[in-house]
């Protein structure tokens, strides 16, 4: 009993912080693409104020589905934020109950994935059915590309438990090697597909012949659309934070001192405004790419995961 | 304590009942349809009990590993038929038992309906299928292990042609034939090649298992008896390009015969190839190509299996396709071991090992769920085409949600089985950086990449079947109106649901099992530490390089949602059930939903060379335009076509000196005495 009850308090706290800073970074996110394209930005806390709003009102199920597509959005939620105890978000010193690896997290990611997929098509209308039949599509694509990746920069920790992966880069030197430059290139193409973003899909439009992310959750309403949201905010988040733990460990803290810790939370915050900033410039600078040049993408984000690993054995041993 | 052991049968005479209980039970099987009637129930539970027998030899022994034979009191003239009991037989036989099972509960209500002339010869092959794959486990020597290969091989033969009214009944039985007796021929010649390697002493009973044990070999031996029990042993297990006969097989044969052959008939194969090259040949004969060969040949099968499974829209076809893709993995993790043995790293090796064995168990366990939850399905709708089903999950709640399960186990989704038998596998192949060439370095990384991509491509598959099968509208009357399965039928899939879900949350204790068979095989145990909670953690090697809590996992789970539930069933949040919002369109129709094969079609145009399509697209000018899309398997037009018309065209030679005339017979016979005398005329 004692490998996991101490740790409960830090773990809670992990899970509000991430279940906080999801909102908050899809605001600074929308306030980037605002800026960028001319317009008067939302507010920081907009995410929260429509998420309240949607979480008062009541739900519509469409006619013909089963329990399936009630259960879906509070499963999918409950996994997001469980799975954020996966990836170090202050220290590496792993005390929050890290229940399983990188690979556990990408598991994780996919039954999300699954549970989506399955909620979308138990709305029994086309969109639903597109909507899912896509996201599954990016999917297979992307698992086994985030797989390499975790592959390659656990190959240089020893250890595909995130806490340990980030310990070792973090004492490394600042210059990073060939195999993680491929590597966190192709990480980046992963996070924009996993995370619906635009080149693969626009989490703006709700065009039928290229939404995916948006199709899925066209017939939900009320509280199950705050929390598929939320979810999806809090995937995005758990990508740059495990980005961040395999590529750019710096700051993080090591043996919690309160300190440190709050240098920590101060590089959390830098890096997170950069990844916004990046993220929202990506956005701004890039079209939508056709659906069907989506695989082409994410076999670009394969390929360089597997240079990622054989520049590695080639250029590093 | 020497009276109680002498009192309780020991695991050798618990199988060795069970098995003779199997077969007995099978002659008097067919007498159910007649005058036994009505204790059809009975029966059942009669076969259950060898089903139970065996689980107990199985874990009995695996908690106490020895190994365990006797000579039985019949057989040839200086042959005589021996039987044995070890770890690694153990391990399977648990398998055999656990699945059996569940499977034969299922049958009570699953042949009520059916015909007596049909029945009449399930009830008698059954048990003897079970019995003969419990015989291949047990058997210790040459004779008895192929005199129950051809019996298992036999008794499925005759289980796959129950409908053999039906013409592509009666093909896929002979194809399935075909390819069995291929296999076992090339089995055959491999036990042949070992056996020469035997010091010979003059007597016959060196075909025994103990006896072909460590020989010493000139250097191809090793070899050819690898090679040779790869596809020998691969053609029954279905690995790529032998597979043909299962994808015909599996929709031919009644569901529960489907669970059983792909659920345990595959897994004796496996159990055979690991006997002949590790046990048999011995780990001193393995070099790491060995290792390459098997996991080029699992990566291959697995990316193959799946492909072709997301192109099926007949369940049981699908569900036979992911048996060749769950092949695959398995070889994938034995691939690696052979590997990592050969060179010397025992850690991975222990790993692969194990995460091969286990996936045994959890294929055996979730394949043959699925099995059963489409047989229902189809038993219920009466229809083989998923584009016809739709919505079930109203209609049969608890089939689908068992059948869920087993999807999301078969995707390799934590927290379920079979998402730890792959991490397990990832576990091993992560250990690459210490191979000392970058060729082999980078098979095991690829392979590792082609089992996430499988793995990956297995959900999209299931997302597909339960999608259209089990949600969504109808899209017949059939589908609309099929009734829940009956509670036989429903407590067999409870018992394998369970299971799956017992052996992804407690890895431990199935790892520690599993752990005296790799001791047992290979000297060397699981590094498995053991400081922390045992029952709660996983972690293969130590607990800063991975772990794993599925326990955890799920209790952190369930605490959210728990708290999702309580907040919403509190500030009461009115749900309104509405027709969906249909752009406008006033038609809305279930044909508007997406259909099974067009699930697939994004697979199918990214990986176009594993595919041969046919594909008709209407023109404008058509009266009556029609769509039409054959997808089939390329090793048909590539591999068996032409060895089928070069076999015909040599046989129509041969046919000509067949020209009817005794004459011309008798000087046949003559010239080949004369060859015969000149060639043995230089012999002793």
């Amino acid at each position: 009993m004692n490998t996991f009850l101490p740790f409960l308090g830090t773990s809670l706290f992990q899970m509000l912080l991430v279940g906080l800073l999801a909102p908050l970074f899809l605001g600074w996110l929308n306030i980037v693409k605002a800026l960028l394209s001319n317009r008067t930005p939302a507010s920081l806390f907009q995410p929260f104020r429509d998420w309240s709003k949607l979480l008062s009102k009541e739900s519509i199920v469409p006619q013909g589905s089963s329990d399936l597509f009630r259960w879906a959005p509070p499963a999918v939620f409950a996994l997001l934020l469980t799975s954020s105890l996966l990836v170090p978000a202050l220290g590496t010193h792993g005390k929050t109950v890290a229940f399983g690896d990188a690979l556990v997290l990408t598991g994780i990611m996919a039954l999300v994935r699954v549970l989506m997929a399955l909620g979308a098509i138990d709305t029994g209308t086309p969109f639903g059915n597109l909507g899912g039949r896509r996201e599954m599509m990016v999917g297979f694509l992307a698992e086994p590309a985030t797989v390499l990746v975790i592959f390659t920069a656990s190959i240089l920790s020893g250890s595909t438990m995130t806490f340990q992966t980030a310990d070792a880069l973090r004492s490394g030197t600042l210059l990073p090697t060939p195999s993680l430059v491929f590597g966190g290139l192709a990480f980046l193409l992963i996070l924009l597909g996993e995370n619906a973003r635009i080149p693969i899909d626009n989490p703006s439009t709700h065009l039928e012949l290229t939404m995916i992310h948006e199709a899925m959750l066209l017939e939900y309403s009320g509280p199950s659309l705050a929390l598929m949201e939320w979810g999806s905010a809090i995937k995005l988040v758990i990508y740059l934070l495990l980005g961040i733990a395999l590529f750019f460990p710096w700051g993080l803290a090591g043996d919690e001192g309160l300190s440190d810790l709050i240098r920590a939370g101060g590089f959390l915050l830098l890096k997170l405004l950069t990844a916004g900033f990046v993220l929202g410039l990506l956005e701004t600078l890039m079209a939508k790419l056709r659906i069907f040049r989506v695989p082409e993408f994410m076999t670009l984000a394969f390929l360089l995961a597997i240079l990622g690993f054989l520049s590695h054995f080639v250029l590093e041993v | 304590m020497r009276l109680a052991g002498q009192l309780l049968p020991t695991p050798l005479d618990q199988a060795d009942m069970a098995l003779v209980a199997w077969i007995a039970l099978g002659c008097i099987g067919p007498l159910l349809t007649g005058v036994l009637k009505k204790h059809r129930s009975l029966f059942f539970g009669c076969l259950i009990l060898p089903g139970v027998l065996d689980c107990m030899a199985g874990i009995g022994l695996l908690i106490h590993p020895v190994r365990l034979s006797r000579e039985l009191p019949f057989g040839l003239p200086g042959l005589p038929f021996r039987i044995a009991l070890d770890p690694l037989s153990g391990f399977f036989l648990t398998v055999l038992g656990l699945v059996s099972i569940p499977v034969l509960l299922f049958c009570i209500g699953f042949f009520r309906g059916s015909s007596p002339g049909k029945t009449r010869w399930v009830f008698f092959w059954l048990p003897v299928f079970l019995g003969t794959m419990s015989g291949v486990l047990l058997a210790d020597d040459v004779m008895t292990f192929l005199l129950f290969w051809e019996g298992m091989a036999l008794s499925s033969f005759f289980l796959v042609v129950t409908d053999m009214q039906e013409a592509p009944v009666r093909k896929a039985g002979f194809l399935y034939l075909l390819m069995a007796q291929i296999g076992t021929g090339l089995i055959i010649l491999s036990f042949f090649l070992l056996s020469a390697g035997t010091p010979t002493t003059g007597r016959m009973s060196s075909l025994a298992f103990e006896n072909l044990v460590h020989g010493s070999f000139p250097g191809w031996v090793p070899w050819s008896v690898f090679l040779l029990s790869l596809a020998g042993f691969g053609a029954k297990a279905g690995i790529v390009p032998l597979h043909v006969w299962l994808p015909e097989a599996h929709p031919a044969a009644p569901a529960p015969v489907s669970a059983l052959m792909s659920g345990l008939m595959l897994k004796i194969a496996i159990y055979g190839m690991i006997r002949m090259d590790i046990d048999l040949l011995g780990l001193s004969h393995i070099v790491p190509a060995m290792g390459v060969t098997v996991l080029i040949v699992g990566s291959l099968s697995a990316l193959f299996g799946v492909l072709h499974a997301l192109m099926q829209h007949d369940p049981k076809r699908l569900l036979a396709y992911h048996s060749i893709e769950n092949i695959g993995i398995i070889l994938i993790g034995f691939g690696l071991f052979l590997l990592f043995e050969s060179t010397g790293h025992p850690v991975p090796a222990t790993i692969a090992f194990s995460a091969a064995l286990f996936h045994v168990l959890n294929h055996a366990l979730f394949k043959s769920l699925l099995f059963l939850g489409a047989g229902i399905v189809m038993q219920k709708t009466g229809t083989h085409n998923l584009n016809d089903l739709g919505g079930l999950f109203r209609n049969m709640p608890a089939t689908s949600t068992f059948f869920l399960v087993g999807a999301l186990a078969i995707s390799g989704l934590p927290p379920l089985n079979g998402f730890l038998s792959e991490w397990l596998t990832f576990q091993s192949a992560l250990w690459a950086p210490s191979l000392s060439s970058i060729l082999l370095q980078s098979v095991v990384v690829l392979s590792a990449a082609l089992l996430a991509l499988s793995s990956a491509l297995t959900a999209m598959c299931f997302v597909k079947v339960v999608g259209v099968a089990f949600l969504g509208q109808a899209r017949s009357i059939k589908a609309a109106q099929a009734r829940e399965a009956g509670m036989a039928e429903l407590s067999g899939m409870a018992l394998l649901s369970l299971g799956c879900i017992g052996a992804g949350l407690f890895p431990f204790p199935a790892l520690k099992f599993l752990s005296s068979v790799v001791t047992s095989l290979t000297g060397q145990s699981l590094p498995l530490p053991a400081e922390k909670d045992p029952w709660l953690w996983l972690a293969p090697v130590s607990y800063s390089r991975a772990q794993y809590s599925p326990l955890l996992l799920l209790l952190s789970f369930l605490l959210i949602m728990g708290a999702l539930a309580f907040w919403l069933r509190r500030s009461q949040k009115p749900v309104r059930v509405a027709p969906t919002w249909n752009c406008g369109y006033p038609v809305r129709d279930s044909r508007m939903q997406d259909t099974a094969d067009a699930f697939g079609q994004p697979v199918r145009h990214f990986f176009a060379p594993f595919f041969r399509m046919d594909r008709h697209l209407p023109s404008a000018e058509d009266d009556q335009p029609v769509y039409r899309l054959e997808v089939r398997d390329p090793f048909w037009a590539s591999l068996y076509d032409p060895i089928a018309s070069a076999l015909f065209f040599v046989s129509e030679i041969v046919e000509k000196i067949r020209n009817r005339r005794i004459s011309q017979y008798l000087l046949y016979s003559v010239l080949t005495l004369i060859l015969l005398l000149l060639f043995f005329e230089e012999g002793p």
